[in-house]
Parts: C-alpha cells; structure tokens; sequence
C-alpha cells in the first residue's frame, strides 16, 4: 500500500516537473516571439526606442525647439503643419519633436521628460504638455507600467516609482515583472494584435470604452466622497524642469463640444498657481470655438478637419509664448 | 480582500506555509485567527456582528440537542454575547480610537467613544437582550423536550433572520411602503438606516441557520467545541460567497484531524487556475461590455442601439457572472483542497441545462438545494397535489430572488423563474439526453439558455424602466449590426475554450481527468489558463458581483 503510494507520488512529481517545464517553455516562447516577432513589426515600440536618440537630436538643434509630450491626443499635433504655420508667422524655423505615450497620464510625461531630456542635462526651449480633463493635472493612477517599465524609467528610479507612482502591491509586480519580461510589458500590445484579427474588434473597442467613461464621468456608480485630488506629479514635474532650466507648458485641450457652451472641464486654480509659481506656463485653449463637434473622430481625438486649424492655433500660441519669454529674457 | 488581489495571495501564503506543520486543533486555531483577519479586511465591525451569530447560532444547537452548558461557560460566553452586541451597536468611531491610541492622545481616545447618553441607548438595550437571554438560558434547559428543542431553534431563527432583515431589507421595505402610502396620496416619514451591507451575511447567516435545523431534525449532531463552531461558521475560503455548506458537511471536516495529499494538492492548484481564468479573463472582459449596453438601458439612451447589441450586452452579462461566480466558487475550493477541505460543488455546466429544473441543479447548487431543503419541501414540495407544488415553487423561487438583493428586480427575477418552472412542469417538458437525442438536447440548451438570458436582464437591470427599454430595442429595432457581431467574437474568443473544455470535463465534477490525459494535454490546459490569466486579464479589476449578496 505504501509502496504504491509513494510510486504514484513520484509520478506525481515527474508529471508536475515536465507540465512546469513545458509552461516555463511557453514563457521563453512568448518572449522570443515579442523580441523577434512584434518588436521589429512594432511602429508603436519602434518609435518608443528611437526617443532617446529623438530627444538628442532635437537638444542639440539650432533655437527654438520644442518637444510635445503626451498621448494620443498629442499624437493629433502634426508637425509639419506646426513649423510651416511658425515660418509663415516668424519667418524662422523651429525644431520639434513629438514623444508619445498611448494610453498614459501626467506622471508618465514626467517621466518621459525625466528620463530623455531632465536626467540627460539635455534642454529643449520649450516642453509641451497637452492636457483635455478636470484630471489631467491631478494624479491618477499609473496606467502603462509596461512601458513605464521597460523605456522611461532606471532601476535607480525605483525608490521614487514605488513611493509615489506605483502604490498598490499589483503595480509594483507589474512593474518588476515587466523588467523582466518583454512580453509581459508589452502583453496590451499583444492582446490588441490577436484581437484585432476581429473584424471591427478596434471599433468595438473604442465604443464599449467612450460609453462607460461617458456614463461613468455623468454617473459615478460609488456614492462614496471621492478622494481628494491631489498634484504630486504636477509638482514633481515643474520642480524638476526648474531645476534643469525647461520650460514647461500646460496647454488644456478642448475636447469635443457638447450643447452647452461652458467648457466641459474646470481647471483648479492650485493647479494655475502652482505653474504660475514654478514659472512654468499654462495655455487655456478650452474655448476654441472653431473646432466644432464633426471635427473630432471622438470625445476628445481631432480628425483631418480639426488637426490643421488646432495646429496653426496651437503654432500661433507658442510662437507668441516664446516671443514673450525671449522679449522677458532680454529686458 | 479578494482572490483577485495579491494581497490575498500573501496572506494564505503566510497561513499555509505553517499549516500542514501544526498539529490539528493548532491547524483550526490559525485558520480561525485567519478568517477573522480576512473578514475584518472588509469592515472590521462586522466582526463582532458575526461573533454574535456564531454563540447564538452554538447556544441554539447545544440547546436543541439538550446539551447544557455549565456555569462557567455560559458566563464566558455571556461576556463574548454582550462585549460583541455592544462593540457592534456602539457608536465608537474606531479609526479616531486607533489614532488616538497610536498617539497617545487620550483626549482623541475619548473623544471617539460616545457622547451622549442617547448614543448609549442602543447598545445598553442590546447587552440587556442577549444577558436577559443568557440569564434566562437555566429556564429554557428546564422546559419538556419538544418545547425547548422547538423554543431554541425559534430562538436561532428568530435571531438569523432578524439580522438579515434588520441590514438587508429593513430599508428596502420600508422604502416600498412609504413609496406604497405615497401612491395613495399619503405622505410619510419613515427612517432609513443606510446601513453598510456585511460582506456574505446572506451566505453565512444561511450555513449557521441550517446548523440549527439539521439539529432539530435530527440530520447532525453539535459540536461542543465553540472554536471549531466559529471556524465552521466563518472559513475564510467561502465566507464572503459561498458555497453555502451544510454543517453534516464541513462541521466533522474542522473536528476531526485532515490529511494532506498531493493528489488533493494537485486538484486544488487546477481548481484555483481555474477559478482565476474564470474571473480576471472571462467576468472581468465581459463586464465592461455588459456595462456598456446595461448603462445606456437605465439612461434610456437607446436610440440608434440595436435589437442584437442589446443582446450581446445581456450574452456578456451571462457569461459574466458565471466566470465572476463560479470563478469565486472554484478558487474557494481550490484553496480548501490545500487546506485539507473538501466544499461542495456548486456549478454544473448551467448553461448546458435543458430546462429550469435542470438549471437549478447545476446554478448555485448550495443555494438552490438549501432552498429546496428548507423551503420548497416544508412548504410542501410536490407531495400534495399540482396546486401546492406550484405555490411552494412560486414561494421559494420569491424569496430566492429576495435572497440576492432587496430590490424588486431580484425578486422580479426569482418570480420569473418560479413562472418558468412551472410552465415547463405544466407542459411536462423532460430533460433530453444528451446522448441518445442530440438534436432535440441541442433545441432544448439554446431555449434554455434564451430563457436565463431573459432572466438575467431582470437581474442586472437597475430598473424595470431599463428591463421595458431593453424588451422594447430587441423587439422593434431588431437588426444585425457589426458591432453585434465583433462582440460576439470577443465573448467567444474569452469564453469559447473554456465552455469547450468544461463540456468534455463535466465541469468540475470531472475536473480529475484532465491528471488522467498524457502529460502534455494537462501541460497545454495550464499553460492556456496561466497565459490567458497573466496576458489577457482584463485592465480593470471588478469586486466579485456575489459579495454585494
């Protein structure tokens, strides 16, 4: 009895040893196929290496330069259209280069800045940040840890991730494992490629998305009182700048119009003080009546009607900025 | 705290590390500190309301039996009654008496306890009832047999079902009735208590009610030992959500010594991968899809919506709270396996089932067969005519839906289920066998599963307005759109495999033949829920649907 007991535990073991060894394979499988399938294809992971070389380059190019950083809406600036329309305006030409991030947030634009620009000593003349919710400058919670993880951020930066960007236990795993594993980082990107083999999965998507932050934005489900907002990155990010000699503008973005006419966020004048105080800058471009509700492909994203007129505007804005600054400078 | 949740993970890692080294009442001393500090990561308070249903629910089943508790022990257990009703009723604000302690500041100490004498009302009145109860214990012992065994099982009853009402449905009715008198023109003002809801109070105040009875009717016998009573009524892998478990079950697991297995082991590690997949890449992806379609229902923003999205919406939801549910109940399994514990099954394919009987026996088994139990068959079951069983049926189904919310949706839903029973009854409409006749288990799943669909939308639905506006899209602007179909394509990317592997495992009643399939079968089937769970969980983690019950 013992004996057949202990001869099927063995077997036991034996079976356990070879399906982990089979799951470790599956593991090294989806790694290699990250690093030699999805990387080289990867536009997005492409562009993400070449920042540093991007961030050199455009530091070291004649005045003025400019580096928007952001996502997806930043995404929106063209920038060609930005130099054309800064020519015809100053009869100069401008450097700039754009450094975006999909789906993240404030804090990860600090640490885009931090890691290619503030931590190199390497000094564009102006940082753009473009911003389109009440939340946009507040802190919230760390959304791209894989990226954060593998391109814009050290091992020496960890003391300050986990103290004040990575809270819960789950993110900070996310983020160790991430260093580890390319595939783990990059597993949204490999999520999305299956799923887009769906016909109209990225439509899907984005509906099911805009519906529940409409609903939940006009809705909230919890009754509780929300947690008060809080401006650690922001002050972070305009601390660090000031240190290093960058400038840093805020611009708040106008995202679709609904009926009324008021924005459709508020700005917290702490935020407006606190950029203000830094000498950093802060541009309001919530009231920009000329984009009009057809000029967006969603609540906040401008189609090939919007992008032109936002951009010239956006061009006018930051010519006249600079201007000032230099015309502050000289006197 | 939740099995989706790291945090969890690290504290069974820190209660099973020393487990299986302890001898056993050391073993049942841990898991019971572990399921106090489990439960009190949900609102501590609640802790004590808990202790005051398990020395209620253990002096009710010593006393059915005509087991007398001696002088000692009933002031011993008259001190945990009193302390509990006190700590639960007063209004100490417990995290200013925790500052102020951490503090030393005792004018913040004091000032955390209550003020004024008529926040000492509630509780005096409390401490006085369960210490009359206690005093009275010698005068109860003394009755005749059927009067004390009769007069404590009201006792515990009397005691279950009034904290369940008293935190569950005291403001739903009387929210109904002050909505009632309003309807006929007479305005009241009645109070609300807005009372938190305790976590699983409907699962455990059910598993301590049906220690009571087994005893009364005589099915099993009471323990003497209150830790082990306390760990039965509060085991942490299913306190919050179930399965609900019979004390003839679970009662002689925590008695007597357990053993560890690696066959047990092997079956818990598959149980708890299981139970993952379940609820971070099947429930967690479809409730953001099922949110989308069920918000825009309840705002009444359905145009331009189309008959077939709002199926989807109500498709997902199904497959949503299946994966969130039975999802929670395999990990509890699965953790209790390793722990030496064997819970009852309480999913079967449900959506396999060929009609509402059949549904019933594979959904949420533990409730449906306690309600069977201790409802639907003292009610009269089907032994007194087409009549009666028809009423019992229509009666148990009721309080079913009333059981997982105070909300006329719930009890909406658990009517149209009695109705379903029924008609399929009337029409004596009998289960097809799978294997003989194909075609008709075939028409009779689709049907059945069409049929908890409907159901499900009375379920999530926040309103019957939502319920209407949903009925009137799939009826009058029935269409077949794109965004139907990529919706189904994702719910069958996430839940195809799975519903595949479980039909040919008999679901967790066969789950023991996928360690009989060459090594490398088993292999792909772990590494398909590892991966999934580690690539594919959904990017926002949602509570388990069932704790809110």
């Amino acid at each position: 009895m013992s004996s057949s007991t202990s001869s099927s535990e063995t077997t036991l073991r034996w079976r356990a040893l070879l399906i982990a060894l089979m799951l470790v394979a599956a593991l090294v499988l989806i790694e290699i196929a990250t690093r030699e399938a999805l990387l080289p294809v990867s536009r997005d992971l492409d562009r993400l290496e070449s920042f540093p070389v991007r961030a050199r380059n455009l530091a070291t190019a004649p005045a003025p330069r400019i580096a928007f950083i952001g996502d997806s809406v930043t995404d929106r600036v063209q920038l060609d259209q930005i130099q054309s329309e800064w020519a015809s305006l100053t009869g100069n030409s401008v450097a700039v280069d754009k450094f975006v991030a999909y789906n993240s947030n404030l804090a990860t634009w600090y640490w885009i800045s931090e890691q290619f620009f503030l931590k190199q000593h390497l000094k564009p003349d102006l940082i753009v940040v473009t911003y389109y919710d009440a939340m946009g400058l507040g802190d919230s919670e760390m959304r791209d840890v894989g990226n954060l993880a593998r391109f814009f951020t050290d091992p020496d930066d960890r003391p300050e991730l986990f103290a004040y960007d990575l809270r819960t236990f789950r993110q900070r795993a996310d983020y160790l494992l991430s260093t580890v594993s390319l595939g783990y980082a990059m597993r949204d990107r490999i999520r999305d490629r299956l799923l887009n083999l769906i016909p109209q999965y990225q439509r899907f998507a984005r509906t099911t998305n805009d519906l529940n932050f409409k609903y939940e934005q006009e809705h909230p489900v919890s009754a509780a009182e929300p947690e008060p907002m809080t401006f650690h990155a922001l002050r972070r990010f305009v601390t660090r700048a000031r240190q290093e000699g960058v400038r840093v503008c805020f611009v708040a973005f106008r995202p679709r119009p609904g009926t009324s006419s008021s924005p459709a966020y508020g700005i917290r004048p702490e935020t407006l003080d606190l950029i203000a105080g830094s000498g950093m800058l802060h541009l309001d471009l919530r009231h920009m009546e000329e984009l009009s509700t057809e000029m967006y492909e969603d609540g906040v994203h401008l189609n090939e009607l919007g992008m032109p007129l936002y951009n010239k505007r956006l061009a006018r804005e930051l010519a006249r900025v600079l201007r000032l600054e230099q015309a502050t400078a000289r006197k | 705290m939740n099995y989706n949740e790291l945090q969890f993970w690290v504290l069974f890692l820190a209660v099973f590390l020393p487990y299986w080294w302890l001898p056993h009442r050391k073993q049942n001393a841990l898991l019971l500190v572990a399921s106090y500090v489990f439960y009190g990561f949900w609102d501590y308070r609640f802790l004590f309301l808990i202790l005051l249903t398990t020395v209620v629910d253990y002096i009710g089943g010593l006393g059915v039996a005509g087991a007398r508790l001696s002088r000692v022990e009933r002031l011993q257990l008259a001190v945990l009654l009193i302390a509990s009703a006190i700590l639960l009723t007063g209004n100490v604000r417990y995290d200013e008496l925790a500052a102020g302690l951490m503090a030393g500041d005792y004018t913040a100490m004091l000032g955390a306890l209550p003020r004024s004498f008529a926040e000492f009302r509630v509780p005096v009145a409390t401490a006085v009832l369960f210490g009359g109860y206690m005093y009275l214990l010698p005068v109860l012992y003394a009755l005749p047999e059927a009067r004390r065994r009769k007069t404590f099982l009201v006792i515990s009853m009397v005691a279950n079902l009034g904290v369940l009402g008293f935190f569950k449905y005291f403001d739903f009715f009387v929210g109904s009735f002050t909505a009632l008198l309003a309807s006929f023109g007479i305005q009241a003002s009645t109070p609300v208590l807005n009372f938190v809801l305790p976590a699983g109070i409907s699962f455990y105040t059910f598993q301590a009610m049906s220690y009571t009875i087994d005893i009364y009717r005589g099915k099993t016998e009471p323990t003497r030992h209150f830790g082990d009573f306390a760990l039965f009524v509060c085991f942490f892998p299913h306190l919050v959500a179930g399965p609900i478990m019979r004390a003839h079950t679970l009662l002689p697991q925590v008695v007597r010594p357990r053993t560890r297995s690696a066959a047990e082991f092997q079956e818990g590690l598959a149980l708890v991968l299981l139970g993952l997949f379940k609820k971070v890449v099947l429930a967690d992806n479809m409730a953001p899809i099922a949110n989308s379609v069920f918000v825009r229902l309840a705002h009444g923003d359905t145009a331009g919506m189309s008959g077939s999205e709002v199926m989807i919406g109500i498709y997902a939801f199904a497959f949503q709270i299946y994966g969130d549910f039975s999802g929670y109940s395999s990990i509890a399994r699965g953790i209790s396996k390793w722990l030496g514990f064997d819970l009852v099954i309480n999913f079967h394919n449900p959506y396999l089932a060929v009609t509402p009987s059949d549904f019933w026996k594979r959904w949420h088994i533990s409730l449906s067969s306690w309600l069977r139990d201790y409802l639907y068959i003292p009610l009269g079951g089907n032994r007194h005519g087409r009549l009666v069983e028809y009423r019992s049926l229509m009666f148990t189904m009721l309080l079913g839906g009333l059981w997982h919310g105070a909300s006329w949706t719930f009890v909406a839903w658990g009517l149209y289920h009695g109705l379903i029973l029924c008609v399929y009854r009337l029409a004596g409409v009998r289960d097809a066998d799978r294997s003989t006749q194909k075609l008709r288990w075939a028409v009779q799943v689709f049907v059945m599963f069409h049929l908890t669909c409907l159901g499900w939308l009375f379920f999530r639905a926040e309103s019957f307005g939502a319920v209407a506006a949903a009925l009137d899209v799939l009826v009058n602007q029935w269409s077949v759109t794109t965004m139907a179909m990529s919706g189904l394509a994702v719910i069958a990317f996430y839940a195809g495999l799975l519903f595949v592997i479980e039909g040919l495992t008999d679901a967790e009643k066969g789950l023991r033949r996928i360690f009989r399939v060459p090594w490398f079968v088993q292999g792909a089937w772990y590494a398909y829920l590892a991966l999934m769970i580690g690539f594919f969980h959904s990017r926002q983690t949602y509570e388990f649907i069932y704790f809110q019950f």
